[in-house]
């Protein structure tokens, strides 16, 4: 291990804490490597100052023997809709561009209190819409393993980070699979937890019953270990569950665990060297002690559709506090009403797909429209849920592919977003259905693009997905599939 | 011609807890303008919404003291709308499941008691409010209010007259003060009250149905009243303009003017407002469970018709004394304690609604705050029934200065001596003066006007310094004439 | 289900987002190829008392004392305009609706 950016969290943690390496020297390695890698457009915002100054705090904490806790010194990236007090939060957004919140997100303030570094922001489609990092008002992000393609979206800027080197933590947020989409697609390790295991005070919303906050990292042990920083129950979210987050770093296995292959998740739509890896992934699980069972999940075919009511819905609600009023771009244009202020500031402060979403939303929950699209959607949803508890009565876990492809070229789909979101219908189930699912890499294409694998248990059932994810990772020999090195 | 009228009243009462409705944010009156605002409350973004258990045990108290049936799983739903007041383009409200639906209120009419229905009562969160300056064209707006929970208790259109329409407000601030969740004031602001009226017209041909109006920014119950008034004229005088068409016209929205007492057109509802309901995903919904509801029971006290029942049959008072005695839970309760000290009832009701509110409408307080220990207000009563000071001298001398110091009424009336004179002599010696002096009034009373011999007392009463007994002077100066 | 020209001006008014001809024409298309997509929903077969899910909890509420707000500073730091005092708009014309 030559340099401090290769080190997983684990070991940079306990390096610190050894006093082997100062958090300064920690914040200073990875803030040099992301302003060197700054083309790829992962980060949207970082403040060397307080950066190193939150590093020194650290080291200062361990000269009095004090125990900062067990993120100690390690750089965290954090995805621009999380509210940082200190930083600006833009959600990709001209609306936000100036945005700096007088409050810290509930897992910001886990973060602080596990002895974590904040490295800075990172790069999203605008509001979390978007599967690409392209729908941004500043600049895209890219794919470190190949610049001409995306990392992703909408978590793209944080799986880039975290894939190139430059932060070994990120937090991400996932509403339809923006975070294990990109992680499939950046090589690194990716979870949605079950929802409500991680308070959402903070993050700011697109869809809310939809959305998680969830870790990137380049190994398993390293997500557990970030998961178990920011879980757990916050009285200021009521959608936050009590459940009591067990330790999530029992030793891997596969042995008798029955594993659930979706006929409708292993179809056609997907390219063929994808539906190899999986393929070869399971065939190993097998040899290793893994039952393999075939299910179906017939109204997976539906999905897309559900999901594309319920969250631009809900995201048309979440995103009407864009007024210009008491935070935020206002119009600069004479206006001689409030009301003509309005359309003009959200006209101008938001983009194409967002102001596509919000359109969508809007008309299925406009009066004559509800009960055909949005009630419907929330039924047919319940059914989706039902159907997935039932399959989970007969497996421990369910294997698919994480998307159909590996990352598309920047640009390929952003004329027709009606294929955009067809290339979510691996990833929104999990969300629909409020399931924990984790993407880890599983193989590389021809052209050296990462093909992602993709996990899903029940409802907290987070130890058991840990388990099985930690066990394949050590069977693959997977490690972590870094991009090719540039350069100085 | 008959024209009947159909006024349904929506009521917003805000209600009197320590945090806002869906976060820990103060509630405070008075306070400078931005400084009771936190991140939900001003919608930034990330913030959620946790909903206030207090605030819903006490709507759930008034529900139930109004007769409603509970809902056995309540829930919040978000009605969206842009308005700068409103910070998050969405007011959290309830729609599909609200607290409780039905009831009545009982309000009393010169025709005796009518019912009046109720629709529905849930809960939401209130607005900030905007200030504006049309001198520079632009408006101010305060947050404090935004996120403060309200009530909102809508009734089925049975009132039928604006004098229907103050007595509903007036009975239902009642039962809301002796549950002591709101200040349900008008001219503060933390009760609203918006009534819909229209006619049904019957005249020959097919009913006509007038156009609903709502009407908006009324600040006071009188104005409730005056605007309805006015209202209804006016919608009279439009269907005999416009015949049968005027049923054709939109619902629309018009404010009061108190000045000119008219009502002006604000909006025409001519597109129906698009609230696009639906469940909030931050909120799971609620059970109101056995217990739950027992609680909220148990906050419901004696309520005011009851009460008013109750001081008829044990206390033997009028109808209307005990009614106004009821108004307000504290003077009802201090009225009970007066009487539990040993004092005659009806004296003390008397006491309390006469001499006693007048002082306590002077220093803008309710009886009850006056200060006035029950067992002295009953002490003082028994001396004046007792006949030792006359009644007129204990309102004026008495009590003023008990309310000033506190003192027992015994030593104040033997301080100042007003002790009644009883000795018949002094009286007669008086009544003699009174007859030689007044020769007129003597005359008249002779002739048969009967108001004369008050002329008599009076001067009688006059003479002895107001402390003779009354019913002695009465006594003595009648015998005094049939003796002359 | 047809999405016209003059059905995204009507949402885009409710929704309060001024759109340029150009964008609303392609606002149309795109919304009417998706919504054709999504249409394929009405094709599930549902039971008539089909619950609908919007929540995985119930029953989270917080008892009625105050905490901490923002100080009048913060709670103005990212107004567009403002007198320091209060947050200001252009004026208001009617009681705003949907």
């Amino acid at each position: 291990m030559s340099h401090l950016w290769q080190m997983t969290a684990a070991a940079l943690a306990s390096a610190v804490r050894a006093r082997e390496v100062s958090a300064l020297e920690v914040a200073d390695a990875h803030l040099e490597r992301a302003l060197r890698w700054n083309d790829i457009g992962a980060f949207l915002h970082l403040e060397p100052e307080a950066t190193r100054r939150r590093a020194r705090e650290i080291d200062d904490q361990l000269d009095r023997r004090e125990d900062p806790g067990p993120l100690a010194g390690v750089p965290v990236a954090l995805k621009d809709n999380l509210c940082t007090r200190d930083m600006p939060t833009t959600c990709g957004s001209r609306m936000l561009e100036t945005f700096v919140p007088p409050y810290d997100a509930h897992v910001v303030e886990r973060l602080r209190q596990a002895g974590a570094v904040v490295l800075g922001k990172t790069n999203l489609d605008e509001f979390a819409m978007g599967s690409s990092t392209e729908n941004t008002a500043f600049r895209p992000a890219r794919n470190p393993h190949r610049p001409e393609c995306t990392p992703g979206g909408s978590s793209g800027g944080s799986a880039a980070a975290v894939a190139a080197g430059l932060a070994p933590l990120a937090l991400g947020s996932d509403t339809g699979g923006s975070l294990r989409q990109p992680a499939a697609f950046c090589g690194v390790v990716g979870l949605k937890p079950t929802y409500g295991l991680v308070s959402r005070y903070g993050l700011v919303a697109f869809a809310s019953s939809l959305d998680q906050i969830g870790p990137l990292a380049r190994s398993v042990d390293d997500a557990a270990l970030l998961l178990e920083a920011v879980a757990g129950h916050d009285p200021r979210d009521a959608t936050s569950s009590r459940w009591a987050v067990p330790s999530l770093r029992a030793a891997g296995s596969i042995e008798g665990l029955r594993v659930g292959l979706p006929r409708e998740f292993l179809g056609d739509g997907l390219a063929p060297e994808v539906a190899a890896a999986v393929e070869r992934a399971k065939s190993l699980l097998v040899e290793h002690g893994a039952r393999a069972v075939d299910v179906s999940l017939p109204l997976t075919r539906h999905a897309i559709a559900v999901y594309y009511i319920v969250a631009p819905s809900e995201a048309s609600s979440n995103l009407a506090r864009y007024d210009g009023v008491r935070y935020g771009l206002r119009t600069e244009d004479e206006t001689s009403s409030v009301d003509d202020m309005l359309a003009a500031t959200r006209g101008e402060g938001f983009g194409r797909e967002v102001k596509r979403r919000i359109l969508l939303g809007t008309f299925a929950l406009s009066s004559g429209y509800y009960d055909a699209y949005y009630g419907r959607a929330q039924r047919v949803r319940a059914a989706m849920r039902r159907e997935m508890n039932e399959v989970f009565e007969h497996v421990d876990l369910l294997l698919t592919p994480t998307t159909p492809t590996a990352a598309f070229r920047l640009g390929e789909k952003l004329e027709d977003p009606l294929a955009m979101y067809l290339s979510d219908v691996l990833t929104v189930s999990a969300n629909l259905c409020g399931v924990p699912a984790l993407s880890m890499p599983c193989g590389r294409t021809a052209d050296g693009l990462p093909i992602g694998l993709q996990w899903m248990a029940p409802r907290f059932g987070e130890e058991t997905l840990f388990r099985a994810a930690r066990a394949y990772e050590s069977l693959a020999q997977a490690g972590s599939l870094w991009p090719p090195e540039r350069a100085a | 011609m008959r024209a009947t009228v159909l006024v349904g009243m929506e009521v917003h009462l805000q209600l009197r807890t320590q945090s806002k409705m869906f976060s820990r944010c103060p509630v405070r009156f008075g306070a400078p303008p931005n400084t009771l605002v936190d991140p939900v409350v001003l919608g930034l973004p990330g913030a959620l919404p946790v909903p206030n258990r207090d605030a819903i045990t006490m709507a759930l108290s008034l529900a139930t003291a109004l007769g409603g049936t509970l809902a056995e799983v309540t829930r919040f739903d978000r009605k969206n709308y842009f308005y700068p007041d409103l910070p998050k383009g969405y007011q959290i409200s309830q729609y599909e499941s609200p607290l409780a639906t039905g009831g009545a209120m009982e309000i009393v009419t010169p025709e005796g008691i009518k019912t009046i229905r109720l629709r529905r009562l849930h809960i939401e969160e209130d607005t900030g409010k905007n200030l504006h300056d049309d001198r520079r064209g632009l408006s101010r707006i305060d947050f404090n209010r935004a996120g403060t929970p309200l009530v909102e208790i809508v009734s089925e259109p049975d009132i039928a007259t604006p004098e229907e329409a103050r007595a509903y407000l007036n009975a239902l601030r009642a039962v809301v003060s002796y549950l002591d969740i709101s200040d349900a004031n008008m001219q503060e602001g933390n009760l609203r009250c918006e009534p819909n009226v229209n006619l049904h017209i019957e005249d020959g041909g097919e009913p006509v149905r007038t156009p609903i109006v709502e009407i908006k920014n009324l600040n006071s119950v009188r104005n409730v009243e005056r605007a309805l008034r006015h209202e209804i004229e006016r919608q009279l005088a439009e269907y005999r303009e416009k015949g049968p068409a005027v049923a054709h016209e939109p619902r629309s929205t018009r404010g009061y003017d108190d000045d000119r007492d008219v009502t002006f057109l604000m909006r025409r509802k001519e597109e129906e407002h698009d609230y696009r309901y639906f469940p909030d995903p931050d909120i799971p919904p609620l059970t109101i469970t056995e217990e739950w509801r027992a609680e909220a029971a148990s906050r419901v006290p004696e309520l005011p018709d009851a009460k008013r029942r109750r001081f008829m049959e044990e206390h033997g008072l009028g109808a209307y004394d005990a009614a106004t005695l009821c108004r307000d839970r504290s003077t009802a309760d201090y009225f009970e304690k007066v009487a539990a000290a040993g004092c005659a009832p009806k004296p003390a009701a008397n006491w309390i609604l006469t001499e006693l509110n007048r002082h306590a409408n002077e220093r803008k307080v309710h009886v009850a705050e006056l200060g006035l220990a029950p067992a002295r207000l009953a002490d003082l009563v028994g001396l004046v029934e007792r006949g030792r000071v006359a009644r007129r001298a204990a309102a004026q001398q008495v009590l003023p200065e008990m309310l000033e110091t506190g003192a027992r009424p015994e030593s104040i009336v033997s301080e100042l001596g007003l002790g009644q004179i009883d000795d018949t002599d002094v009286i007669r010696e008086a009544a003699r003066k009174a007859i030689a002096e007044n020769p007129r009034a003597v005359a008249d009373y002779r002739a048969g006007k009967k108001k004369a011999f008050g002329a008599l007392m009076g001067f009688v009463m006059q003479e002895t310094k107001g402390k003779a007994n009354s019913e002695l002077v009465r006594s003595v100066v009648q015998e005094v004439l049939e003796e002359s | 289900m047809p999405i016209d020209l003059e059905e995204v001006r009507r949402i885009a008014r409710l929704a309060r987002l001024r759109i340029e001809t150009d964008e609303a024409e392609a606002l149309a298309r795109d919304l009417e190829r998706i919504v054709a997509y999504i249409d394929s929903l009405a094709d599930v077969a549902l039971p008539e008392d089909a619950e609908a899910l919007t929540y995985f909890d119930s029953d989270v509420t917080r008892d009625d004392h105050a905490g901490p707000c923002l100080d009048h500073d913060e709670a103005l730091q990212n107004a567009p305009d403002h007198d320091d005092t209060f947050f200001l708009v252009p004026k208001i014309v009617e009681k705003g609706g949907a």
